[in-house]
């Protein structure tokens, strides 16, 4: 009776470490869902939806994209996290993220301990827009004005936390000018108040602006990162233009719950890797002005936490209050 | 450090010389209208819309459009969002087709609910519910239907007309709106709100006020910290439209309803005939008329235009029409009038889209999404160097809107009979529909609460006898209204005069001066007359 209890343990114990092994071999066997924090249609979105439409081929089973906005991204982490860490439930977050801490003062959980990097999908510059009959030709003569007259620029940007925004206030803090940013809901109303005349500076991504830059209604002044853009390669960067050092972009990456297996992530951290660099999907990311990445889950972990040390002292000198 | 800046200064002009060939795009873009080039390019985009297979996506499109509409809370965005990776497998233009029908499409559908059940799906048919409930209360839900079936067509099909002639000088008005501009407008809006009372006029610009109050909930636009919220996250972006629009129209319907046994039985009995009468076609012709006017002018403005254009539509005709004591009683203007204004609002919104690539909603970015997928980058290049993805855009929605009209007319006696469906069975049915809608827009639980929440408030409002109307327009322009004036002051280093210094700016402040003036003082003449006892 005893021995037979025995192998029954023995044979729960072989059947419960077999099925786990097996879910990570096998894994996905049922729909996947991929939280996406912002809206239908922006970048995030249709990065999320390329990207879920190529898993699905590969992983043989559904991968259904939510949308759930709100609160700089912050609700679907919340959701995230709640979720069980068995890989069906996965976030896409862009590079607000890593800042949100310095902005939410009661974030409902732990950017570091409640979250499993997976991979850095993609990023993309921004870049520094004046309206095409601007007195300003150059970022040099621009940061000559501003500091002639402190205060009397001000830079469209597409919301408080925002790449765009980052970038705003870096270029301030690191060329120690003072301009004042003005707050849009997105970078579309930011372009129409450009061509409008009515606002005379700008950060914006660049896919929404590249029209209006290669039709000459916009004249860009400089790109956000260390280097120049493949899709705007006469563009020079905000650091060879008099700002040196000067480096920021808007990423975007996967992440799962906190408890999520390490090898578990570094499986679907190589399958996101592999549907990337599909030609169709690189491709389709491209139009989008993106940079297509893929990386290990220990490299993104890094990026986040070097964006965390990095923003602090920028965001306290800008003094973006939290709530 | 000098000679540096000099010399990519120089590099930099160099390099504009040969980059900026037009000086604007509106010069270049305007050759376009009332020429040879004009028709050749019509016959351009009705050669690419009559392909068969464009057909049938527009087919598609539409259908699934009115599907959408008349489902309630259910908006066009999220069905568009879903069908994006199927446009991947499309040519541009197909795929713009599709989605540009759904979109149109919804706008006819969304009329259906706020007519048959006083449910608004899209904040662009709140308007509608006001007269057309009531005419479905009085068993002339087929007059409604059709009046704003009518409207629609023709509404969508002159508005595309003036899509196609008069896109890039549209445009070019759109972009002189700026924040001041914005700010006056909403303010011209808002004043406007008071004429849409029925009732008290103290009790319409309390509604108002409530509405501006309930739209400070939420982060604050410039320093992100966040009001109102009381930590609750759902609340940081503030309170969802839909929800609350659902919630003080629909629920609160359905509950009032319950109370009134006898009155529901009539509502049943009374079905009358499906096509407006002789006298319903006198009546509406020129709210259609004014309405597409209306619509037109103000659709092409981002954010709330579609919107205003409605309500000031309705507000409008209250002025003017000779049965302006009717209205909120079930006059048939009051249907046609805001019907025609957001159609011919959907089909201008796709002006600075066409144009300009910029997105006056959420959709028209969905739309651009599904473009810069297919390589294409919005501007103001992609209509000089893409005709047939303008022209066959274009061509497509006078299809589209042909077919909607084709397959809405005759559902009208389908939906009537939808009324004659036991109230035990129709309301709970209606309310299960309700909430699925109203959680797929974010697949938030919290929307659904939302809606609970304002469905008993909007029970009180009617026991109150206040309006849930003016709240509408002022919980949605008064977030955008601080946001302009804001933007405004910070652009121009906190000098408030800019609002009266720009020409179109102090035109709508004036406007809603007189507004207020014309509302305001019948309703003082009133109270003299009261006095006086002659009333």
């Amino acid at each position: 009776m005893r021995r037979m209890f025995r192998s029954v343990i023995i044979l729960v114990a072989l059947v419960v470490c077999s099925t786990a092994a097996f879910a990570q071999q096998s894994f996905p066997s049922k729909p996947v869902r991929l939280l996406i924090p912002y809206a239908a249609g922006g970048a995030v979105d249709i990065l999320g939806r390329t990207l879920g439409d190529e898993l699905s081929k590969r992983w043989g089973q559904p991968v259904i994209i939510e949308n759930r906005t709100g609160a700089g991204g912050t609700i679907a982490s919340q959701v995230l996290v709640k979720s069980d860490p068995d890989g069906y439930t996965l976030i896409i977050i862009a590079s607000g993220h890593a800042i949100n801490p310095y902005l939410y003062s009661h974030l409902p959980y732990d950017t570091f301990k409640d979250f499993r990097p997976i991979s850095l999908l993609g990023s993309s510059p921004n870049i520094m827009l004046v309206p095409a009959n601007s007195p300003h030709k150059t970022l040099a003569g621009l940061l000559a004005a501003a500091r002639a007259k402190p205060g009397s620029l001000s830079y469209g940007m597409s919301g408080t936390g925002t790449s765009t925004h980052l970038a705003g206030e870096l270029l301030k803090y690191m060329a120690k000018v003072d301009i004042v940013a003005v707050s849009y809901k997105g970078g579309a109303p930011i372009i129409n108040d450009l061509l409008g005349g009515h606002l005379p500076l700008s950060f914006n991504n660049i896919p929404e602006s590249i029209g209006h830059i290669k039709s000459g209604s916009l004249r860009p002044l400089g790109v956000t990162t260390a280097v120049r853009s493949a899709v705007l390669p006469d563009v020079p960067t905000i650091a060879e233009s008099g700002v040196p050092g000067y480096d920021t972009a808007v990423w975007w990456g996967m992440l799962g719950p906190g408890g999520l297996p390490a090898d578990l992530a570094a499986k679907i951290s190589k399958d996101c890797a592999a549907a990337l660099h599909a030609p169709a999907v690189k491709q389709r990311l491209d139009n989008l002005g993106a940079t297509v990445a893929g990386s290990s889950p220990a490299d993104f972990e890094k990026l986040i936490r070097d964006d965390y040390n990095k923003w602090g002292p920028i965001i306290k000198a800008a003094r973006i209050k939290g709530s | 450090m000098r000679r540096e800046r000099d010399f990519q200064s120089s590099a930099l002009q160099a390099g504009k010389v040969t980059a900026i060939p037009a000086p604007s795009q509106a010069a270049g873009l305007k050759e376009n209208a009332l020429d040879p080039q004009f028709l050749h390019n019509l016959a351009l985009g009705f050669g690419i819309a009559f392909q068969w297979w464009n057909l049938f996506y527009c087919l598609i499109g539409v259908l699934l459009g009115t599907l959408i509409g008349v489902l309630p809370g259910i908006g066009s965005v999220a069905a568009i969002a879903m069908l994006l990776p199927v446009t991947f497998g499309l040519s541009p233009i197909t795929a713009m087709i599709m989605l540009a029908g759904i979109y149109y499409g919804a706008q006819y559908g969304g009329s259906t609910t706020s007519i048959l059940v006083n449910i608004p799906g899209e904040a662009t048919s709140v308007a509608t519910c006001l007269d057309g409930y009531q005419m479905a209360r009085q068993g002339r839900a087929g007059p409604a239907l059709a009046a704003a079936a009518i409207g629609s067509f023709f509404a969508g099909c002159v508005a595309t007309v003036a899509v196609a002639m008069f896109a890039p000088p549209l445009a070019e008005v759109a972009l002189k709106f700026g924040p001041s501009e914005y700010f006056s407008l909403m303010v011209f809006g808002l004043a406007g709100a008071t004429v849409l009372a029925h009732g008290s006029l103290l009790k319409a610009i309390a509604m108002v006020l409530l509405g501006l109050l309930l739209g400070t909930i939420g982060t604050d636009a410039n320093s992100g910290v966040q009001r109102f919220s009381y930590g609750i996250m759902e609340l940081a972006d503030g309170i969802g439209f839909i929800g609350l629009a659902m919630g003080l129209f629909g629920i609160a319907e359905i509950v009032s309803s319950l109370e009134l046994k006898g009155s529901r039985e009539v509502f049943t009995s009374k079905i009358g005939r499906l096509m407006p009468s002789r006298e319903d076609f006198l009546r509406m012709w020129k709210p259609i008329l004014r309405g597409t006017a209306f619509g037109t002018g103000l659709g092409i403005l981002p954010g709330g235009g579609a919107m205003l254009a409605s309500f000031g539509a309705y507000a409008l005709e209250k002025k003017v029409s000779r049965y302006g004591h009717e209205f909120g009683k079930g006059a048939i203007e009051g249907v046609a009038a805001p019907e025609s204004a957001n159609n011919a609002a959907a089909q201008a919104s796709f002006i600075p889209m066409l144009t300009l690539g910029i997105p006056s909603n959420v959709v028209m970015a969905l739309m651009i999404g599904a473009l810069m997928i297919q390589g294409i980058a919005p501007g103001p290049q992609v209509m000089n160097e893409m005709p047939n993805l303008f022209w066959g855009l274009i061509a497509s929605m006078w299809i589209g809107n042909l077919m909607l009209i084709v397959l809405n007319l005759p559902m009208i006696g389908m939906w009537i009979k939808l009324l004659t469906v036991p109230y035990r069975f129709l309301y709970p049915s209606i309310l299960v529909f309700m909430a699925i809608g109203i959680y797929s827009m974010s697949n938030s639980p919290f929307d659904v609460l939302i809606m609970a929440i304002f469905g008993i408030i909007g029970v009180i409002f009617v026991k109150l006898e206040c309006e849930p109307a003016p709240l509408i327009l002022g919980l949605v322009l008064g977030p955008m209204m601080e946001e302009n004036l804001r933007r405004a002051l910070m652009i121009s280093q906190g000098d408030p005069t800019v609002l009266f210094t720009k020409p179109i700016s102090a035109a709508f402040l004036i406007a809603a001066l007189i507004l207020l003036g014309i509302v305001l003082a019948p309703a003082i003449r009133r109270k003299r007359e009261e006095v006086f006892v002659e009333d």
